[in-house]
């Protein structure tokens, strides 16, 4: 088990050298404050102590990140504000490489510190194994944001090959090139295409290019989940499910539970219920919603397009908690009883879910809030019925493909988990056409989107 | 553990023996169906090119010197070999090329560039060659930039991974779909039919003036592609095309190399056409870009440059 665990822990470290060995000693000191703090929050006997030990990993931690992710944003809002008033500053902005995944490693960290010092979890002598938490590459640099409640207990016991488990992994990390290759990479294409231009298209093909975007960040992120959960199921793990089949949620509190679900439950862990959570008035959990979702905005990026994002999906989920309707989808399972009418007004909500989500992935998507709104504005009063100027029909025929594949599947751990055909033939022709589908429709230089988070 | 190693092995088995068995037809398939450089390159070791006179460069032969205009005014065939993003390391492979077919030109027009000798890493459009790589001359060229790695050079299809829009086409072929091949260059030329893009000013914003350097391996190359043109008695023309006169000024060793270019043909002893003192270096409405003629021009200045070669091939 030694011997694995520092096989896992070397690899790692080569996998994040990689991109670039400098900031591989910020991720090892990351790490070390993370376990030392963790110690020493579980030794102090006072509360003021622990409470110490715990605002020191915070605050360096999240200086770290500000450092890196958000500080040039601030230095522009602070110019800004001085020319507001009459005071010209020449910011002073720092040419900085994001490190890749600072903003998962991070926040793994933070969980570990948080859990020891709620007294959750006891913290672990062996620094190795710790490191193998924070820094195991499939989640490493983009997720699922791992709790060491979770992880940590599978890297302590021995692991042993399972065959059932490695051939399901082997098939998650096939649906994972699917929709990262082929869905999320051509989808890039065209919606980079659309946005980059947006002033020369009609609405109709803004709308279209919004779609592509939608298509394009889900396949772009659980395509890499996949990936990571089918490669750590390789070695003998199951890492935290991170999408539940998103876009097939009946409402938007529904969708957040689909959605980036390690990061939507660590904001409600560590963020929501610290706040009071549900159980305050509701003007308290009206601020508390605002304050996730406009976090979580931020969390992805120093933007004012994100946190637009983030108080959109905010003002969607209101109606939802005002009536108390917020936890009235939760499952998939009803989906089977339902009568024909149910269905079609399931099938309603569906497209209404995804047609704000949509909505609100134009602010993700720009590069600002001008741009952003110039889109909405243009998609709506400039032939929003017409002939979209864009029109690959084979990419549409690829999403419907993925869209019927996810939706037969929708009641399992990942689309393809209990895939099994009655007739060899057809299961194995069926990846056969999948890696075909991966073979022609390969898209070269295409970055993962959640690598720059 | 090996019963999944056994069974990986038996799904891959298959992929392989179809990889083997579809990369050549897909191959010739996908050359088939492509215009462009790849209708060039194909031109080319079809040995289809049987021209007196052959026009060398980069993209701004590509898309300056009209092979009509030339053959109009000369009364000899022409083709144009100019090859977009590429120095003479590219263009010395399609010399190799075309010698090997031993189709020798009469004449090369050697369009010239600031850039001609200087040495890229990158392998400009590189999916262009991928065709191509089972032809030795061009694959030894590829492998002195990054761009294709080993498993391209040594496993079947590899090299088309990320060419869907190709290999559709290429299955279209193989399968006599209809379909429209993309930009055909008659006789190797490409006029550009914008108007100014406004990139240079973009550039511009970013850089105050940039400079290129010769790669002395390139250096040594292209003096011995001369040496042996003369021996194999190719007569080398020099030209250096319009350069759009802020384009000029731009490259803070513009002047510098076109003396080189002057040494090296007086050195030579070849003839040195330099059209970068033109008019229509003074007017925008010529040009798409700093460095690239626009089809009006091209048209201007190929009628220029037919009138001038034509008493140094000793035509009147």
């Amino acid at each position: 088990m030694k011997l694995q665990n520092l096989f896992i822990l070397l690899c790692s470290y080569f996998f994040y050298g990689c991109w670039d060995y400098r900031f591989l000693l910020l991720l090892i000191f990351s790490t070390y404050l993370d376990y030392f703090t963790g110690k020493k929050i579980a030794a102090a006997r006072k509360k003021s102590i622990k409470k110490t030990w715990l605002l020191i990993s915070v605050i360096v931690n999240l200086s770290f990140l500000g450092f890196f992710k958000y500080y040039n944003f601030f230095a522009f809002q602070f110019a800004s504000i001085l020319d507001f008033i009459g005071l010209h500053a020449d910011v002073w902005t720092l040419k900085l490489i994001l490190p890749v995944g600072i903003s998962f490693y991070t926040f793994h960290g933070l969980s570990y510190v948080f859990d020891i010092y709620n007294e959750k979890f006891s913290p672990r002598e062996k620094f190795m194994d710790y490191a193998v938490f924070v820094c195991f590459f499939p989640l490493l640099v983009a997720g699922p944001i791992e709790r060491a409640s979770h992880l940590l207990p599978q890297v302590e016991r021995p692991r042993h090959f399972d065959y059932a488990k490695s051939i399901n992994g082997l098939r998650q990390i096939l649906w994972g090139l699917f929709k990262k290759v082929v869905i999320a990479d051509n989808c890039a294409h065209y919606a980079n295409m659309i946005f980059n231009d947006y002033r020369t298209h009609n609405g109709a093909t803004l709308f279209l290019g919004a779609i592509f975007f939608s298509f394009q960040i889900y396949g772009d992120f659980s395509g890499y989940s996949d990936i990571a959960l089918g490669v750590a199921r390789l070695m003998g793990f199951e890492l935290l499910k991170n999408f539940s089949y998103p876009y097939f949620s009946r409402d938007i509190a529904e969708f957040w539970r689909r959605w980036h679900m390690s990061l939507s439950s660590w904001f409600r862990d560590y963020l929501y219920i610290p706040l009071g959570g549900s159980k305050v008035s509701k003007a308290k959990q009206v601020r508390n919603t605002f304050i996730i979702f406009m976090v979580s905005g931020f969390w992805h990026g120093a933007n004012w397009t994100f946190i637009f994002w983030g108080m959109l999906n905010a003002i969607y989920f209101l109606p939802l908690l005002l009536s108390e309707n917020n936890r009235k989808n939760v499952n998939f399972d009803d989906y089977l009883s339902l009568s024909f009418m149910g269905k079609i007004k399931n099938a309603g909500n569906i497209f209404f879910t995804f047609f704000l989500t949509t909505i609100a992935w134009i602010f993700f998507r720009s590069p600002s809030m001008t741009v952003a709104f110039g889109y909405i504005m243009k998609m709506f009063s400039d032939h929003p019925f017409g002939r979209p100027n864009v029109f690959p029909v084979d990419i549409l025929l690829l999403i419907l493909f993925l869209v019927i594949v996810e939706w037969k599947g929708k009641l399992n751990h990942f689309a393809l988990a209990n895939f099994a055909p009655k007739y060899f033939v057809l299961r194995i022709s069926f990846y056969y056409l999948i890696i075909v589908l991966i073979f022609v429709y390969s898209v070269k230089n295409q970055q993962f989107i959640y690598f720059q988070f | 553990m090996a019963k999944m190693l056994v069974k990986i092995l038996m799904f891959c088995f298959p992929i392989c023996i179809i990889a083997y068995i579809v990369d050549m037809p897909l191959t010739l398939a996908i050359r088939q169906s492509q215009g462009g450089d790849t209708q060039v390159w194909n031109d080319i070791i079809e040995n289809k090119i049987k021209s007196d006179i052959l026009i060398y460069g980069s993209s701004r032969a590509l898309n300056h010197i009209d092979p009509f205009i030339l053959k109009d005014s000369t009364g000899m065939s022409a083709y144009n070999l100019g090859l977009s993003g590429q120095n003479f390391t590219m263009m010395k492979c399609r010399h190799d090329l075309i010698m090997s077919t031993r189709q020798v030109p009469k004449y090369i027009i050697f369009s010239l560039d600031p850039f001609t000798l200087d040495k890229r890493d990158d392998l400009y459009n590189c999916e262009s060659f991928a065709p191509f790589l089972n032809e030795k001359i061009i694959r030894d060229a590829t492998k002195k930039f990054k761009g294709f790695d080993f498993f391209d050079y040594n496993f079947p299809l590899i090299r088309y991974v990320g060419m869907g829009t190709e290999i559709i086409l290429g299955i279209k072929q193989m399968l006599h779909l209809k379909y429209k091949k993309n930009t055909i260059f008659p006789r190797g030329f490409s006029p550009h039919y914008e108007m100014w893009n406004r990139e240079f000013e973009k550039v511009r914003e970013d850089r105050k003036q940039i400079d290129f350097a010769d790669d002395s391996e390139t250096v040594v190359a292209f003096e011995q592609f001369l040496d042996n043109s003369k021996k194999n008695g190719i007569k080398i023309i020099f030209v250096f095309s319009p350069v759009y006169k802020d384009g000029q000024s731009f490259i803070e060793n513009f002047e510098s190399k076109k003396k080189y270019f002057a040494e090296l043909a007086k050195k030579y002893d070849l003839p040195f056409l330099d059209y970068t003192s033109d008019t229509l270096c003074s007017d925008k409405n010529y040009f798409f870009n700093s460095m690239h003629l626009n089809y009006v021009g091209a048209n201007i200045f190929s009628k220029h440059l037919a009138h001038d070669v034509k008493p140094l091939m000793g035509l009147h």
